[in-house]
């Protein structure tokens, strides 16, 4: 498979940080993070509670808490390609306002996006239909009311709700976990976006709905031609979505690489040591190898290696000395590591 | 793997308990919701039994009756224990006490789980004190003995909950449950809320608990893969039933009822993950206060016939030790793992 650097690129994120200031200090969610999304591809995002993955989403989409987190460093562009006319204008989404006309024009236009709980992102006083529809006439002035409707009934029956012309109609809290996830995803590509970011979308779903709702992103994304970031701390279902998949930890991305060299050939010590970590439905049963002590203190100011503390080849002088750097060991495949 | 000729430490036999569900300004019961509906099975000293299942399957029911955090409808929870045989569901006063002793819970939120107004010493010593077990200097050592072997630290004894890792929070829950030295711990999703770096420490606590207080676990969990790892056998529940029961390499490799791998389908699996998509088991489970008069799984199962939307099938022993309640069982080859 073609590595996915032969796309054209969609989004750069350049040495984003976003910190969020707090009476207590402050925390580094994101502290210098580079990646790039390409058009049609899917780049999935793993790590832990607190490793700056939903935040890195939210400063792409302009939707941190603010105060108290803040973009403070960094770059973000988006290019913007108009259908069919091969027009193309460069947007950094970090220097326009955070609610001004051009920020809201991208959101929901260019780029969707689904979350963990579904009635986090639908009101519960308006039907699903009503939700759906307004998404379109925001972003599209000549779109009538009834053709806004009729639009949203057809992409209600594209993402599996049963009887679209009476469900559109219902409340979120007429449907089942399930059905909301697929009206919230019916929302986030109405508009028909070159992205679609999932912020762990299938968590909070039962095994056997997960399955249904994965393969229903795959086969819309296949249809929309649009691409996908997909963000978990599950890496099985990580690697089912994504052609690369970016690790990170504690605000910084460790490993950076394709699928396979992810699942096949990890190099960081934190990616090993994940894969050593986590129970599987299959292959040999092995005492699990746990990763030994627990995140630092998201207020802790790192002078090293964020991962020192808890790594097991760690080298005492070298890697809690200075940052290591991220780098391309093979291409396409970047560690944050000083053994390589 | 323990002896199964033995007898069982625990025998749950057609266990019920129905939720009754009202509806209106008078609040007039129109139903019930049939959280667990008839569910039999044994429990083996010394053993893990996994149960596994969706949200509304009645796992979580079926370990808090067990445990009688809630007093079941309908059906007998018998336990036998040091010589004494005792009926669970009938327990009362003082019996109800020194029942509690002997079966313990973990729970999933170690957040929601302990009272931040309580040092870990508090915490873990309540059941001592509660249960007249120990007081003073020696209520200290036992908890002291208790925590060490849990992974913490003297040090934590006089620390509240909030300034404890989830991880570390997990460990005071099950200290809380080892303290008095039960036979049976219900685990009820007990790492589904920690980090995936802690799981594998907890899960790996609570394995090497058992093999040195020779525990017996019934440990319930929506992760097939969490299962795999701590079970001897597995029970699958699916809308309050049991549908299958069985030895853990059995039932993965050979499951006896649709429901079974239909959900061992839905687990991604690294080996697979270049197979576009998976041929999911379509729709959702049904509503608990309006099953189907057939089998539960019916609406769902692509193998139903006519007697299934007709008759519920009972929990039938197919081969040695692998029960499985579903009409076309012995005519049916499906897929494992």
């Amino acid at each position: 498979m073609a590595a996915s650097n032969h796309y054209p690129v969609l989004i750069e994120v350049q040495d984003l940080q976003t910190y969020f200031f707090l009476h207590e200090g402050t925390v580094r969610a994101v502290d210098g993070v580079s990646f790039n999304i390409y058009e049609g591809r899917s780049l999935g995002v793993i790590g832990e509670s607190g490793c700056g993955k939903s935040v890195t989403a939210q400063s792409i989409m302009r939707i941190v808490p603010s105060p108290p987190g803040r973009e403070v460093g960094g770059s973000i562009n988006i290019h913007l390609r108009e259908n069919g006319s091969g027009a193309e204008e460069v947007v950094d989404v970090l220097k326009l306002p955070a609610s001004g006309p051009k920020i809201r024009s991208i959101r929901g236009k260019y780029i969707g996006m689904i979350f963990q709980e579904p009635m986090t992102s639908l009101s519960p006083l308006h039907t699903i239909g009503d939700q759906i529809s307004e998404n379109l006439l925001i972003h599209d002035k000549r779109v009538s009311k009834k053709e806004a409707r009729e639009r949203t009934i057809e992409m209600l029956a594209r993402v599996g709700i049963p009887r679209p012309q009476r469900l559109v109609d219902a409340y979120p809290h007429q449907l089942s976990g399930g059905m909301r996830q697929r009206a919230m995803i019916a929302m986030a590509l109405i508009c028909g976006p070159r992205l679609l970011i999932g912020d762990e979308p299938t968590t909070a779903l039962d095994v056997t709905i997960e399955a249904q709702i994965l393969d229903l992103i795959k086969k819309l994304q296949a249809d929309f031609g649009m691409a996908l970031m997909y963000i978990s701390h599950d890496l099985t279902v990580v690697g089912e979505m994504s052609d690369e998949i970016m690790v990170m930890y504690l605000g910084q991305v460790m490993e950076y690489a394709s699928t396979d060299e992810i699942f096949d050939n990890p190099l960081h010590p934190y990616t090993v040591a994940l894969w050593r970590s986590i129970p599987t439905i299959e292959g040999k049963l092995e005492r699990l190898v746990p990763i030994s002590g627990s995140l630092p203190s998201p207020f802790a100011v790192i002078p090293g290696c964020r991962f020192f503390s808890r790594c097991d080849r760690r080298k005492p002088g070298v890697c809690d000395a200075a940052p290591p750097p991220l780098k391309e060991v093979a291409p396409g495949h970047k560690v944050r590591c000083f053994l390589y | 793997m323990p002896d199964q000729a033995q007898s069982p430490l625990l025998e749950v036999r057609g266990l019920q308990k129905w939720f009754p569900v009202s509806k209106g300004f008078l609040q007039r019961q129109t139903g019930f919701v049939k959280a667990v509906d008839g569910v039999t099975i044994d429990v083996q000293p010394g053993e893990t039994l996994g149960i596994v299942g969706e949200s509304g399957s009645g796992k979580t029911t079926l370990g808090r009756c067990i445990t009688r955090l809630y007093q079941p409808t309908g059906g007998q929870v018998i336990m036998r224990v040091d010589g004494e045989t005792l009926d669970v569901t009938a327990l009362q006063g003082k019996e109800l006490s020194k029942f509690r002793r002997r079966a313990q819970m973990i729970f999933q939120d170690p957040y929601s789980s302990l009272n931040p107004r309580m040092t870990v010493l508090q915490t873990v010593g309540e059941p001592l004190l509660v249960n007249n077990l120990a007081r003073g200097k020696e209520l200290e050592q036992r908890v002291t003995e208790t925590i060490l072997q849990v992974g913490l630290r003297v040090e934590h004894l006089q620390r509240y909950p909030h300034s404890f890792s989830g991880g570390q929070r997990q460990r005071i829950g099950i200290a809380r449950a080892i303290v008095v030295n039960p036979r049976l711990v219900v685990a009820d999703e007990p790492v589904s809320a920690l980090d995936v770096s802690i799981q594998a420490q907890i899960l790996n606590l609570l394995l090497d608990l058992q093999q040195k207080f020779g525990l017996t676990y019934l440990f319930i969990s929506h992760a097939m893969s969490v299962v795999r790892y701590v079970s001897d056998r597995i029970a699958v529940m699916y809308a309050g039933k049991l549908v299958e029961l069985g030895p853990k390499q059995e039932l993965l490799s050979h499951p006896k009822h649709p429901y079974t791998e239909a959900l061992l389908a839905a687990v991604p699996k690294p080996s697979q993950r270049k197979q576009g998509l998976r041929l999911v088991s379509p729709g959702e489970p049904p509503d608990l206060a309006n099953l189907p008069p057939g089998c539960v799984f019916e609406t769902r199962c692509k193998y139903a016939v006519e007697q299934c939307r007709a008759e519920s099938p009972a929990l039938v022993e197919v081969e040695p030790g692998s029960y499985v309640s579903c009409h076309l069982a012995k005519s049916l080859a499906l897929q494992g793992i």
